[in-house]
């Protein structure tokens, strides 16, 4: 008869001694409960039918009537307005005690399924208080559940009420933005790093998320938003689904991340298996936090760096997901901690690096320039000078312009990383025109297949050269060093050849050393070179030093792949 | 008395202006003159002559300085230590050479160190510390503190050790007595002793003295060193 169908709410709605707690009551549960026992039940027309919290027909022609009683005890004062948090798709009206108190006055296909009804201050008083709501089932399906709070006003209207979800939201939404504000930091200032992008991605996207999701309860935005925000909540989800573990697969510094990233379309499959009534989103983030959680733990074993962070972190975040599985907001919070843990941890590291490559750097530089104040070559130049003054200054003239030449040189390369070959060679000669002078001796350099443009660090072949006289017994006084490279592929291999000296037979007392040591090998000039290459290409060289038939060969091989 | 100076030294720029200074300076009192620019050489030249100096320069390349001090520290001649290592210094002075002279040196420096020479004992300020004895096994650095007294045999000195233990040592009494500190005293021509390994002094028939030492031994004491050694004994029972 009535083509109208009436559903019936009644609620008695005890708002005892804790209206000013503003106590969250979800009615929905509590209605049935109360309507069965309550001996205030109204008589009601006998189309009416018990509330059973669902939708129970979804044609939009059709009007639901919903009534809901309120009672407030005798005495009781209520200070602020309440109001009525509404999850219900469709247009509705309502009315308290007959009063218009709230409408939303639009008609569209999909509705505002989230908002919110002021009641205002003065209708709280004492006494039976009747909501009526009309309301039409707009986007709504059968089988849906209705919603019905009752929330402190303040919380809805404006931001500073203190409630624990605007808290909780907040903090996840501020912390989530931040973080991935420091991250776009990082990669201004540090540059580009493994998964930087995807932790910046999943930061703001986790923020998106969230404001989506509670944002349409805290605040006021027009009605004909909400289809288009409900659009993007699924894209961020998915966002977040790639780029968590693709900044999982780079932090940990998997091999091959793109093989990686194929079991994620296989957990977002599973993640339709209906185990159970859980959301399918909650078994989406569940299903991939394992997933993560099992991969970090493989590389935990494989020994890989941060492994442990994210074993922990995602162990967490299930932990968070089991705890609050609604609103996700501690799992969120847990991921977005450990993005920046994980970064944290990593610029502390990169920090530290950089301060003990500096200080290597500086280091290497103080070498170069001490290298000629060295006291066995310094001192003995001296002496050598003391004696050309006394009894032959043009020679002194002579060794102190190489000594200023040799000088100048190191001065220069001291603020180089890389000099050309030829620049290297040309220090090279000159510490042996002085050492030839000093030693009156003839000590020679030659070069075989040398590309005299090629960069290399600084003072390598120097050391070389200075290691023979400093090391090695030579005390011939002719000598010949030998430089010849090999270009394959990428890489270059130098060989450097100097000569011996004669390892005369040398009285027992003196014979403890070992040969080895007794030329080049584990010294602060091979220290030297090492930390050079090292500073020139990472770990993309090799160093080997042994003596072959009378001479001891260097051979450095550099990989300039990257270079 | 003529000395034959040994420099050992690599650099020929170094070893010819020691050469050059150390014959201004010693002039006739240099008998003979001599360089080596490696160790095999030296042992050899060490071997031939008597070398009374040895200039010996820390830094010869490829040899730890260390092993050179107590290599050449052992042997017959006095030695002076010539180098840039300026840091083993005193290292070389516990070792007992007569001097070290830093590298550049003027001939003012190098003339100061050779005075040593003939300076004599009781002008000494010794830091000489440790002794080094070539042995069969190689070379064996004593403590002067473990040592009671040297004897002298011929061209060289025998060392009784606290421990029993004798070595002989490359350098005669004379010599020995120039590097060691006033804790040694001669008390016989033949006999330098540690003052702190005495017991007492005893007279005996016909104006003979001896010395009582800690290990039980008796030493002579020579007639004109008798009023030193009473002297030094008196003064440690004060």
């Amino acid at each position: 008869m009535f083509k109208i169908l009436q559903l019936l709410f009644i609620c008695f709605l005890f708002l005892s001694h804790s209206v000013n707690a503003y106590d969250i009551i979800n009615m929905q549960g509590s209605l049935l409960e109360s309507a069965a026992k309550s001996p205030d039940t109204p008589d009601k027309d006998s189309s009416w039918q018990p509330f059973t919290g669902l939708v129970i027909n979804s044609d939009t022609s059709q009007w639901f009537h919903m009534e809901i009683m309120l009672k407030f005890e005798k005495g009781e004062q209520v200070h602020n307005p309440l109001s009525l948090g509404v999850k219900v798709s469709g247009v509705y009206d309502f009315y308290w005690d007959g009063e218009l108190i709230g409408s939303n006055h639009y008609k569209g296909t999909t509705a505002n399924q989230y908002s919110r009804v002021l009641i205002p201050l003065r209708n709280l008083t004492p006494g039976h208080h009747i909501i009526k709501m009309r309301i039409t089932p707009y986007g709504m399906n059968t089988g849906d559940s209705l919603g019905l709070e009752v929330r402190p006003a303040a919380v809805q209207s404006d931001f500073f009420g203190v409630h624990s979800s605007v808290i909780s939201t907040f903090f996840v939404a501020t912390a989530a933005l931040f973080t991935a504000c420091y991250l776009l930091l990082i990669r201004q200032t540090v540059g580009a790093q493994p998964g930087l992008w995807a932790a910046i991605f999943v930061s703001i996207s986790i923020a998106a998320i969230i404001l989506l999701q509670e944002g349409r309860q805290l605040f006021s935005y027009p009605y004909g938003w909400q289809p288009r925000l409900d659009m993007m909540l699924p894209i961020f989800t998915i966002i977040v689904f790639l780029s968590l573990p693709w900044f999982v697969f780079a932090r940990l510094g998997l091999k091959s991340p793109l093989k990686w990233m194929t079991i994620i379309p296989v957990v977002a499959a599973l993640s339709f298996v209906q185990l159970s009534s859980i959301d399918h989103d909650i078994r989406a983030f569940g299903l991939l936090s394992v997933t993560l959680m099992l991969i970090a733990c493989y590389g935990w074993w494989r020994g890989l760096k941060t492994s442990r962070l994210f074993v922990f972190g995602f162990a967490l975040s299930l932990t968070a997901l089991w705890a609050d599985p609604n609103l996700k907001h501690l799992f969120l919070i847990v991921i977005t901690l450990m993005l920046a843990i994980d970064l944290a941890i990593d610029i502390k590291r990169r920090t530290a690096d950089a301060m003990r490559q500096k200080l290597i750097s500086e280091r290497l530089r103080a070498d170069l320039i001490k290298r000629n104040i060295r006291p066995h070559f310094l001192m003995n130049s001296l002496t050598a000078l003391m004696e050309w003054v006394e009894t032959d200054p043009d020679e002194a003239v002579e060794f102190i312009d190489g000594l200023a030449t040799e000088f100048r040189m190191l001065d220069q390369f001291s603020e180089k990383t890389t000099v050309t070959l030829d620049q290297e060679l040309t220090l090279c000669q000159t510490h042996l025109d002085l050492m030839s002078q000093r030693l009156n001796g003839t000590f020679i350099l030659k070069t075989e297949n040398i590309d005299r443009t090629a960069l290399i660090p600084p003072g390598v072949f120097h050391t070389l050269v200075e290691n023979t006289f400093s090391h090695n017994n030579l005390a011939k006084i002719q000598g010949t060093f030998n430089l010849r490279s090999i270009t394959s592929g990428d890489s270059t291999t130098y060989i450097f050849s100097a000569p011996m000296g004669n390892l005369e037979s040398v009285p027992r007392s003196l014979s403890t050393t070992e040969p080895t040591n007794r030329h080049m090998g584990t010294g602060a000039g091979t220290r030297y070179i090492l930390a050079r290459l090292e500073e020139f290409c990472g770990t993309r060289f090799s160093f080997t030093s042994e003596q072959v038939s009378a001479n001891w060969q260097t051979t450095i091989q550099i990989n300039q792949a990257r270079l | 008395m003529p000395y034959q100076t040994l420099i050992v030294e690599d650099e020929p720029q170094v070893a010819k202006r020691i050469e050059r200074l150390t014959h201004q300076i010693m002039g006739v009192q240099q008998e003979k003159s001599m360089c080596a620019a490696s160790i095999a050489q030296a042992e050899n030249i060490l071997n031939t002559y008597d070398i009374d100096l040895i200039l010996l320069d820390l830094n010869l390349a490829g040899e730890n300085g260390f092993a050179l001090l107590k290599h050449f520290t052992a042997k017959a001649a006095h030695t002076i230590v010539v180098s840039a290592q300026t840091e083993r210094a005193l290292e070389a002075f516990e070792f007992g050479v007569l001097d070290f002279v830093p590298k550049p040196f003027t001939k003012l420096r190098l003339e100061k160190a050779l005075n040593r020479l003939w300076s004599t004992p009781e002008n000494n300020s010794s830091r000489t510390k440790r002794l080094s004895f070539e042995s069969g096994r190689g070379i064996d650095v004593v403590a002067t503190s473990d040592i009671l007294f040297f004897k002298g045999a011929d061209k060289y000195s025998e060392a009784t050790l606290k421990n029993g233990d004798t070595k002989f040592h490359g350098k005669p009494l004379n010599r020995l007595e120039h590097i060691l500190s006033e804790e040694f005293v001669r008390a016989h021509k033949s006999y330098l002793v540690h003052q702190f390994a005495i017991r007492d002094l005893k007279s005996l028939e016909g104006s003979r003295y001896e010395l009582h030492l800690s290990n039980g031994a008796n030493i002579p004491v020579g007639r004109t060193r008798v009023n030193h050694v009473r002297q030094l004994i008196e003064k440690r029972a004060s």
